[in-house]
Order: structure tokens, then sequence, then C-alpha cells
């Protein structure tokens, strides 16, 4: 819990802020908007309660999963993650690090570099033969935290390198091609953008009216079940009991991303559950 | 250009034109004709199976409009250019509608002024005008 005993208490705020703000006023009673709440909160200075908070309700945030290899090399995969350490187990058996990624925002009157850092939560979820990876999303644009003119902002630290760094330490992405396309063919979901590969070229298909693949085009969904998939959004069934309506999924590097807050931390983690049942 | 006779179907309506046009456009292209989604005809479908300028395209259309074989309708395009909506012609354009927009390499719905937005026309064969 180094990091966040650390962190200042605008880090602990913006830490704070990457949860919904219904989930905030919930859980902190506090009255006010969001940063407020967060504010309040971060003052209150519990680093036990903002853990457990984190490790508890980091799926309902927005948040990228990756789902990799074990390495060869005996190495731990939070090696990659820079300046990070371990924060919390949640309640099943996952481990939650708290990185830290830093910026800087060149700002104006007069001329400046503005450090702004940010708390970051990643979880990692070891399986037999492979890890499940989830970064939470972080602020694209620092700018609004300069408080002054900004004329740009530089990140030191991104999920990219990150996941870069994973794949040269042998931590390899899993082809999620026949989880994803299993649940398809179960109808949990339709594409109604997708990328694919045939065998000279590469193909983007985007569906008018957010149209389901399968529903509207079944040669086209025949046609892609047999090739490599790549960025695909999907919409979930209006029937399933959950509150993810749609993911993005590229299943040749293993990566899910989920764009909008959930209303309970088990949804997305139930969408990843799906596809990897199915995958192997 | 032969006169539009309004028909009950769109093969009969195809047939005419065939028949009509059998000594002007070779028969390849009046196949290609057949095999257009009814409900999903593009002035350019037109366009390119006749091999005419685009204002005779259009023009063939917007008669099939008028005699009541085709219906008209708008559909309004996401900057990126994927469909967001189809309206009829006859009807207001919505104010706004939701797009996907890419932020570093995560596609995010967001709402759009339809302000400035591309249109294209989307012709359908009338449902008074029978089964197909």
């Amino acid at each position: 819990m180094a990091t966040l005993e650390a962190a200042d208490l605008d880090e602990v705020r913006r830490l704070l802020e990457l949860f919904p703000a219904s989930l905030l006023k919930e859980q902190f009673g506090a009255s006010g908007d969001k940063e407020q709440i967060c504010r309040a909160a971060a003052e209150r200075g519990d680093h036990a309660q903002i853990a457990e908070f984190v490790a508890t309700n980091l799926g309902r945030c927005k948040q990228h999963t990756y789902v990799v290899s074990n390495s060869e090399l005996d190495i731990s995969v939070d090696i990659a993650f820079e300046s990070a350490d371990a924060l919390a187990q949640d309640g099943e058996g996952r481990s939650l690090f708290l990185g830290r990624v830093s910026y800087t925002v060149y700002v104006r009157d007069p001329f400046e570099a503005v450090p702004v850092n940010f708390l970051w939560p990643i979880r990692v979820e070891q399986r037999r033969d492979f890890k499940v990876l989830s970064f939470v999303v972080l602020e694209r644009d620092p700018s609004p935290f300069a408080n002054r003119p900004v004329i740009t902002a530089v990140r030191h630290v991104d999920e990219k390198q990150t996941v870069r760094a994973l794949n040269e330490l042998g931590f390899f992405p899993r082809d999620l091609n026949r989880g994803v396309k299993a649940l398809w063919a179960e109808d949990y979901m339709d594409a109604f953008r997708t990328r694919f590969k045939k065998p000279f070229s590469t193909t983007t298909e985007i569906m008018d009216e957010e149209r389901g693949i399968k529903q509207n085009n079944p040669q086209l969904y025949e046609e892609v079940q047999r090739l490599h998939m790549f960025d695909t959004l999907f919409r979930v069934h209006p029937s399933k009991e959950t509150s993810v309506k749609h993911f993005n999924v590229n299943p040749t590097t293993g990566k899910i991303a989920f764009t909008s807050y959930s209303d309970d931390a088990g949804d997305t983690d139930e969408v990843v559950r799906a596809i990897l049942e199915r995958n192997d | 250009m032969t006169r539009v006779i309004q028909m009950k179907s769109f093969e009969r309506f195809l047939s005419v034109m065939i028949e009509r046009l059998a000594n002007l456009v070779p028969a390849a292209k009046l196949r290609a004709m057949k095999q257009l989604n009814p409900q999903r005809i593009y002035v350019e479908n037109v366009r390119s199976i006749f091999g005419t300028p685009t204002w005779v395209a259009r023009l063939v259309c917007e008669t099939a409009v008028k005699h009541g074989i085709f219906v008209k309708n708008v559909q309004i395009l996401c900057p990126d250019g994927a469909v967001a909506e189809t309206v009829p012609a006859s009807k207001a354009i919505p104010l706004n509608v939701r797009c996907w927009e890419e932020h570093e390499g995560d596609l995010e719905q967001v709402k759009v002024s339809t302000d400035g937005l591309q249109r294209l026309e989307v012709y359908a064969l009338s449902t008074s005008v029978g089964d197909f």
C-alpha cells in the first residue's frame, strides 16, 4: 500500500474519480458533485477503506482487459507495472496493484511544465495457463487538472508501453477467437462493427444503424466466423441481465475493452468469464 | 429514357424495364438490377447498372417516387461514414444522432449534431406496390 500512502490529496481524489458518481455517493455518503465527494473522501485519509473500495469495485470502471499467457521466465507480471505495488486482494483472490502515471502539462501565463500524476489501478487474475489483466482507463486529457491554459500534455507511461513490455517479457497475447465466436453463436451478443482478415486484405464492416451482423447478414456472419477477427464492437442482447450494453474486443490480440461504467462490479467480469470458458 | 409505368411488383417493373431496354442495355446489366435489394436502392446502383450520368439515374428514381413505385428516404451519416439513422424524406431530420468516435484506440458512443453531417438518398420499393 506504499503507493497509496505516499500519494498526495489530489492523486487520491483522482483515483476515486475513476469510479461512477453514484457508487461514490453510496460508499462515502458525502454530498456535492463528484469532485467534492472524492475530495472529502481523500481528505479523510482512510487508506484501508479506499484500498478495499478500489479492490471491490474495480469491475465497475471503464477498463481494458488483456488475456496473456504465462511467461516461461520465472518472473512476476507486475515487474512490467512501473512504480506499482500491491494494494489489496479482492474477494475472488485477484491481486490489485496501484501504479503511478505521470503527465507533464505545458501551460502558459507564465510558461511552465506542470507535473500531474494519476494513481493507476491494475488487477491481475491468475488462471492455470494464463493471466487476466485489467487496466482501469485513465483520464485521457490531464489539461483540466493544470488549472491554466494548456499548450500540450505528455504522458510518460501508458498502457500500450506496459502491454508491450509484458509481451517482451514473454506474457504473450492469448487468442480469444474461439471463445468470442462461441459466445456470438449462442446469441449472447451481436456485432455491428468488425474488422477481419481475408486472404489478401483486411476488411472493415460497419452495419447501418448499428444492426447486428448475425441477425441482418447471416452470410457475412458465417464468413467472419471462419476468419481472424480484429477490433469488433458487440452489443449484448437486451435479454441478458447485465448492465454491460456493449464492449469492444480484439480476439486476435486478446484485448477486451469496456468503455462505459457498469452498475455491478461482476457484470464486466461475467463477459470476460463467458468468453474464457468457451475459449479452451 | 423510357416512360415509367406503375406496376404491381418489383419483378413486373423490372420485366418491363428489361423488355423496353433490351435493345439499349446489355442483358448482364439488367440482370444486375434484379440483384438489388428492393429496400435499399441507391442512385449509384442505378447509375452504374445503366451507365448513365448521375442526374439521369436520379431522375429515374425520382420518377419512380412520383408514380408511387419507390419511396424516398434520407440516411444520416456519421463522420466516419456509418449510417446513424434512416428517415423518410418527408419527415424532419433529427437534431442529433448517435455515432461512435475513436479515442486512443477505444470506440466511444457520442451524440452528434446532424448539422453538417453528410446525407445520402436511398430509395425503397413502395409497400403499396405489392410483395416482392
